[in-house]
């Protein structure tokens, strides 16, 4: 794979597990972005996981994409050879106190103040070089004083590789942002390492950095955690306190939410999809006057073409945009399914999203589809092009357990596609309108409460089963995306602050 | 726990100061017994031929001749002692038990092919001159004791101690039984007891490791060879610590003034000889002290603290089981000097009526006091060398006996140029050295364990 | 015939090179010529031998005549013999390898080491602390991550309820609780379907049976599936119930739980059959009194409802129903309770 190499860029995009490795919405929203401000060019930085974990890229690269690295944190990392060396004390008291700091979100800013003062000492012969991490006394004795404060979970060999395993990855990120060419802002789309990244350079080079976040990054971590069962718990009968979550989940979260907290510090510009998530941001620390809102667009002539391709009544078939992976809850939607079924046998369900991402979980689906007896009526279809799919279908259903402002609906909309959704992120806002002037202009769908399989297919019937309330919604849609979600509103928000960014002097 | 330290165990776990006594005295037995046998049966030989074999000079080149085959097998085995000894533990720990015995198979021919090498080079080069039965004699028993050698570490290092003790004395009663129907044959007589007698011990040995591991195809394999099989630093170690013990003698057998000529090419020294291989008697209460607190307690805390530092145990746990770990070596190796200077202090007050009994020259008194004083440092650096072998240091050890090959040499050859007042003080002082040092090391490795084991590998 | 040839070839060769040992002269061309006889004489032994070594000790084939040939060599007359007698004593007498059926184990260690925790609320009240949303999240976390250490079929509607929160932290942490517990139900069917495909016999299919229809009532009874999933659910557990009893599997245990499934399919009369047939099987008719009672006071058979209850014994129930069938039983004026009580009370 040839990536394209450039000396200097515009805007440094800082993207992980995203575009253009994975698809979707995120991906979606990044591609929707390059390619709308062609005036800019791109350097993007991809962080992934193992490049075992992703295949061929799934976008093409726009023209004004002038530099891609990709890097990898659980990459068998070269470690440096094992030797005992000294770390140096003052260092690593500052450590110390900069952990204190973390503890409490009052002292977040002290806290901030001395991450910044380290970054320079992360590099291979600095004074918190990652061999002083790994293999000095003083790390040790830093590790072992933790443990003793603080961990719950008797394990310390768990703790131990927990620690080092966790914080590993700021090393391989500061050497990324020590090599990265220059540019004039860096934009990152996710808190985590992405945001970490961001921080790192921004404080190195001192150009401004721009945070869009979808979701919340630190909850959507916590989601993944508590579900993770790689996270040892080794508390036993006695000493297990069922109020308390295992100590090394308590540890990554606290990771993740450190992570977040250092992205929100360095950045000039924090860009929420929409108010619930800005205030979400603003309480997890992000300073309020650079929070904004700016909620996705479509680009609303393209789907609107296909409103005509559709047969007058609605077609009774349902479809799941989506990757299938835990978080979209797409057993919800089959066990739904098979209460559509029993009422309209006639019914399709259908799942449009790419498998490669978790191929455990869609196993599980394929099972409780056999176990259900739903071969019939289930279709998974693996990635599909929405403009070929969405004339064919009559309902979008979205029964994730968490989502930010999902595309899909925004573009079943444009289509004239009525959704039926999961109250998470802004899904009630598009659906049922966020002010009095929107509410007004109807509900383009329904929305049910999580993993709610009989009111997700009760809602659904609603729908598909009487042409009139169908027609209510699409029409209802199809004035919520032409009037608050149109792709230039979105792009004229993010002119005016890549303008600002692009051309800001020390 | 296998083997010896569970035996032990049962023992001290009786409760009883019968039980304790028992657990020494069986500990004693196991420790020191091939070696303690040996001596005993080669001065047994001689002195039954005392009035039988003539010339009686005969009887001396016996026991020198094989004062020789121990030594220059030792030597040779030295550098494949150690390293195979450790393959055979992890084969064992890897559960590939199956492939144990072709690759016992395979050292023995190994070692039968180098030792009949290296032995028929001597017969040619060395011993020219000499009658074709001695040396045909020499050539069979060098090439045994070779075999026997590293039979014995393959036993050992599967902690059949009892087993080993057992063969050697029937292997010594054969040898003495031998060298009394054949000693009217002079001293080739005398050598062909002591052929036999090994032969047999060595088929027993055989004998026992066959039966024991399962059977295999192929029944012969070179595993142990092939690169990283072995650690270098072992094969360094086993040679070098078998060098290093006797320096101090060869340099008395070569040196003009201490030594005279004996058969052939070899040489020995009557004054120093003798003291050394009785001191060796001494250190059977340090052995079975060693053995008592190294492969009972320190191994019990030591088997704790690895699966507290694997298997999740709390810090403060591991850090007890270290804790532990330290003081078991400290008290095993206190008791080891106490008891070795208890023995010193008896042979000093009996040492003696000792000589005089076994009708020695009183002469000797003053090198057999320092000789066994040595031989108890000796004890004491053997538990430290192991102490390291289980922390997996093997570097601290080719360290420790480089230190003692080098220093028993500087220091032997001062004692030489000082005079019979200083001769033993060499061999003396540089165990002293090295024992302090491994000790020194060994408290800095124990302190730093955690950090070491978490941080560093 | 040959290998006598090479036995003795051998003899004389050992013969004339022992010859040797006995001249007194000691030159190296005799203890050359002595070796070269005697390296001739023990390669001629080491192929006489090798029919006599155990097929086990014949490969590979040239290390191990070279290893004969050592012994042979180095150690003349005893020590090939030696060497094939223990090869033998290996290949037949070999030790017996001591299994010890009851290993003695240390006593556990009790590590108390451990950092304490501090307790900050009893258990009692999580289900007002869950529904009171001025509650601090991180606290009302607590209270639900509580539930877990609690029966899956009293914590699941708790767990249910929560997933309407207004918090997204609870609503997800209640979602991923629920979940783990169908996913582990999910795929200990998935292993039984496994088995149940893999069995050999009649009664391993019938235990694999007897499991699924019992797995497909746990998600019900756990509270894990509802509407049309939990009556798919329990269809599913007859299924496997029928294919049982077609395999003459049926006992006292699975007609009970037919009972059961019936009584929550709405199905009373069949309920009420298959209940008598498992007492008509042996079950204790204690067993399914309570399920008897339940449906004739579903009947509103309040009559029947007193005198079943009567014959539950006192002594094999739990506080809270004992005070139920007390109520009942003792003789009293005032009308039967409201129907509410009864239901909550009951099953």
């Amino acid at each position: 794979m040839n990536f394209p190499r450039a000396e200097s860029a515009d805007i440094g995009l800082l993207l992980e597990g995203t575009f253009p490795y994975v698809s979707g919405g995120v991906s979606s929203w990044v591609n929707q972005i390059i390619r709308g401000f062609p005036e800019y060019t791109f350097a993007i930085v991809f962080i992934g996981s193992q490049p075992e974990d992703y295949g061929k890229p799934k976008y093409a690269l726009p023209d004004n994409v002038v530099h891609l690295e990709t890097h990898y944190l659980y990459n068998k990392m070269a470690a440096p050879q094992i030797r005992p060396i000294h770390g140096d004390r003052a260092t690593f008291e500052q450590v110390k106190a900069m952990h204190g700091h973390f503890r409490s979100p009052e002292t977040q800013g002290a806290g901030s103040e001395m991450f910044r003062k380290l970054i320079p000492e992360l590099a291979p012969k600095g004074k918190a070089s990652l061999e002083a991490f790994l293999y000095s006394q003083e790390a040790w004795d830093f590790v072992r004083e933790k443990y003793q404060a603080y961990c719950t979970d008797p394990s310390f060999v768990d703790y131990f590789w927990t620690v080092r395993s966790m914080h590993a990855p700021i090393w391989m990120l500061a050497e990324i942002a020590r090599t990265f060419i220059p540019v004039k802002a860096y934009h990152t789309v996710s808190t985590g390492y992405a945001g970490l990244l961001g921080s790192l350079l921004k404080e190195q080079n001192k150009r401004p950095l721009v945070l869009s976040e979808h979701g919340i990054y630190t909850k959507e971590r916590k989601i993944d955690l508590f579900q993770a069962q790689w996270i040892k718990d080794n508390r036993n009968v006695f000493q297990r306190d069922p109020t308390e979550i295992s100590y090394f989940r308590q540890l990554w979260i606290r990771f993740f939410q450190a992570l977040g907290s250092r992205c929100y510090d360095s950045s000039d510009h924090i860009v929420a999809l929409y108010e619930a998530n800005r205030l979400r941001q603003v309480e997890d620390g992000a300073p309020a006057e650079r929070t904004c809102n700016i909620p996705n667009g479509v680009n609303v002539p393209r789907f609107a073409a296909l409103r005509e391709l559709r047969p007058k009544d609605p077609p009774p078939i349902l479809c799941l945009i989506g990757r299938v992976v835990p978080i979209k809850d797409i057993k919800t939607y089959i066990r739904a399914m098979r209460t559509i079924a029993n009422r309209m046998p006639e019914a399709q369900g259908w799942i449009a999203g790419p498998e490669d991402e978790s191929p455990e979980y869609v196993q599980e689906c394929r099972d409780l589809v056999d176990g259900l007896g739903l071969n019939d009526n289930i279709k998974f279809l693996g990635f599909q092009q929405m403009t070929e799919l969405l004339p064919k279908v009559g309902l979008v259903i979205l029964s994730s357990i968490s989502e930010g402002l999902p595309l899909v609906l925004l573009e079943g909309f444009a289509a004239g596609v009525p959704a039926v959704s999961t109250d998470v992120g802004s899904c009630r806002q598009l659906v049922y309108g966020l002010d009095e002037e929107d509410r007004a202009l109807g509900a383009a769908g329904r929305i049910v409460g999580i993993a709610d399989p009989q009111a997700l297919a009760e809602a659904s019937l609603e729908l598909l089963s009487d042409p009139q309330v169908w027609q209510a919604a699409s029409e209802a849609g199809i004035k919520r995306v032409e009037t608050y979600y149109t792709q230039e509103r979105m792009f004229a928000s993010y002119r005016s602050i890549y303008e600002q960014v692009t051309t800001w002097q020390a | 726990m296998a083997g010896i330290g569970f035996e032990l165990r049962k023992l001290l776990e009786k409760q009883s100061y019968f039980g304790l006594v028992q657990a020494y005295a069986y500990a004693g037995i196991i420790s020191s017994g091939p070696w303690v046998l040996s001596i005993i049966g080669i001065l047994f030989v001689g002195f039954l031929s005392l009035g039988v074999v003539y010339p009686q000079a005969a009887i001396v080149q016996f026991q020198v001749s094989v004062t020789y085959l121990i030594l220059s097998s030792l030597i040779l085995t030295g550098f494949i002692q150690l390293g195979f000894t450790r393959f055979i533990a992890d084969t064992l720990f890897k559960k590939q038990d199956d492939i144990v015995l072709a690759n016992f198979n395979g050292v023995m021919l190994l070692v039968t092919t180098v030792s009949g090498i290296c032995g028929l080079f001597a017969m040619f080069f060395l011993f020219t001159g000499l009658s074709l039965s001695y040396r045909l004699l020499m050539l069979s028993g060098f090439v045994t004791l070779c075999a026997i050698w590293v039979a014995t570490i393959f036993l050992s290092g599967m902690k059949q101690y009892k087993e080993i003790v057992v063969l050697f004395a029937i292997g010594y009663t054969i040898t003495v039984l031998g060298a009394l129907l054949l000693r009217t044959q002079g001293m080739e007589g005398l050598l062909l007891g002591f052929v036999i007698g090994h032969f047999v011990l060595l088929l027993g040995m055989i004998a026992l490791i066959l039966r024991t591991f399962p059977l295999s195809r192929p029944a012969l394999a070179f595993d142990f060879m092939r690169p990283g099989a072995m650690f270098l630093s072992l094969v360094w170690a086993g040679f070098l610590y078998n060098l290093a013990v006797w320096t101090d003698k060869l340099m008395f057998w070569f040196y003009p003034e201490t030594s005279q000529h004996i058969i052939g090419p070899l040489r020995a020294s009557l004054i120093y000889d003798f003291p050394i291989f009785l001191a060796y008697l001494a250190i059977i209460p340090g052995m079975a002290v060693f053995l008592v607190r190294i492969e009972t307690d320190f191994v019990e805390y030591y088997e704790k603290f690895y699966d507290a530092v694997r298997e999740g145990g709390s810090l403060d746990h591991i850090e007890s089981m270290r804790d532990n770990m330290l003081f078991t070596v400290r008290q095993g190796l206190f008791e080891i000097v106490k008891i070795q200077a208890i023995t010193v202090l008896l042979v000093f007050v009996l040492g003696e009526r000792l000589l005089s009994w076994l009708g020695i020259s009183l002469l000797y008194l003053p090198l057999f006091y320092i000789d066994v004083v040595a031989v108890g440092l000796q004890v004491v650096l053997l538990g430290v060398l192991n102490i390291f072998f289980y922390l997996d240091k093997r570097h601290i050890v080719v360290v420790l006996c480089v230190i003692f090959l080098l220093t028993n040499a500087a220091l032997t050859a001062l004692s030489l140029q000082l005079g019979a007042n200083f001769y033993g003080y060499g061999f003396c002082l540089s165990l002293l050295i090295t024992v302090l040092v491994g000790m020194q090391l060994l408290s800095r490795k124990l302190d730093l364990l955690e950090y070491e084991t978490f941080m560093l590998q | 015939m040959i290998k006598y040839v090479f036995l003795a070839a051998a003899f004389l060769l050992e013969i004339s090179s022992l010859d040797y040992l006995f001249k007194t002269q000691s030159g190296d061309d005799l203890l050359a010529w002595c070796l070269l006889l005697h390296g001739a004489g023990s390669a001629l032994q080491a192929a006489f031998i090798w029919p006599f070594v155990p097929p086990t000790f014949r490969q590979p084939r040239l290390p191990m005549l070279a290893l004969l040939f050592n012994f042979a060599f180095f150690m003349p007359l005893i020590g090939l013999l030696g060497v094939v007698i223990a090869f033998l004593i290996a290949n037949f007498r070999r030790r017996a390898v001591v299994r010890h059926p009851f290993a003695s184990l240390p006593l556990p260690e009790y590590v108390l080491s451990m950092r304490e925790t501090d307790h900050q609320f009893s258990q009692g009240g999580i289900k007002s602390r869950l529904a009171q949303t001025s509650i601090p999240t991180p606290k009302r976390l607590q209270s639900l991550l509580a539930l877990q250490g609690m029966p899956a079929r009293v914590s699941s509607p708790l767990l249910q309820d929560m997933l309407g929160d207004a918090s997204d932290d609870i609503r997800l942490v209640a979602y991923g609780l629920l979940d783990s517990r169908e996913k582990t139900i999910t795929a200990q069917i998935h292993q039984e379907l496994e088995k149940f495909r893999q069995a050999g016999s009649n009664e391993l299919r019938l235990i694999c049976l007897r499991r699924l229809a019992e797995l497909y009532w746990e998600l019900v009874y756990a509270g894990l599936a509802q509407g049309d999933l939990r009556t798919h659910s329990l269809k599913q557990a007859l299924s496997y119930i029928e294919s049982a009893a077609q395999l003459g599997g049926e006992d006292s245990g699975l007609l009970f739980l037919k009972g059961r499934i019936h009584y929550e399919l709405k199905l009373p009369d069949e309920a009420l059959r298959f209940m008598q047939q498992a007492v008509a099987y042996g079950l204790p008719e204690s067993r399914v009194l309570p399920y008897i009672t339940q449906i004739a006071f579903d009947r509103k058979d309040f009559k029947k409802v007193r005198e079943l209850l009567g014959r539950i014994s006192t002594d094999q129930v739990t506080p809270f129903m004992k005070s139920i069938i007390n109520f009942w039983v003792e003789p009293q004026q005032t009308p039967p309770p409201a129907e509410n009580h009864g239901k909550r009370a009951l099953i």
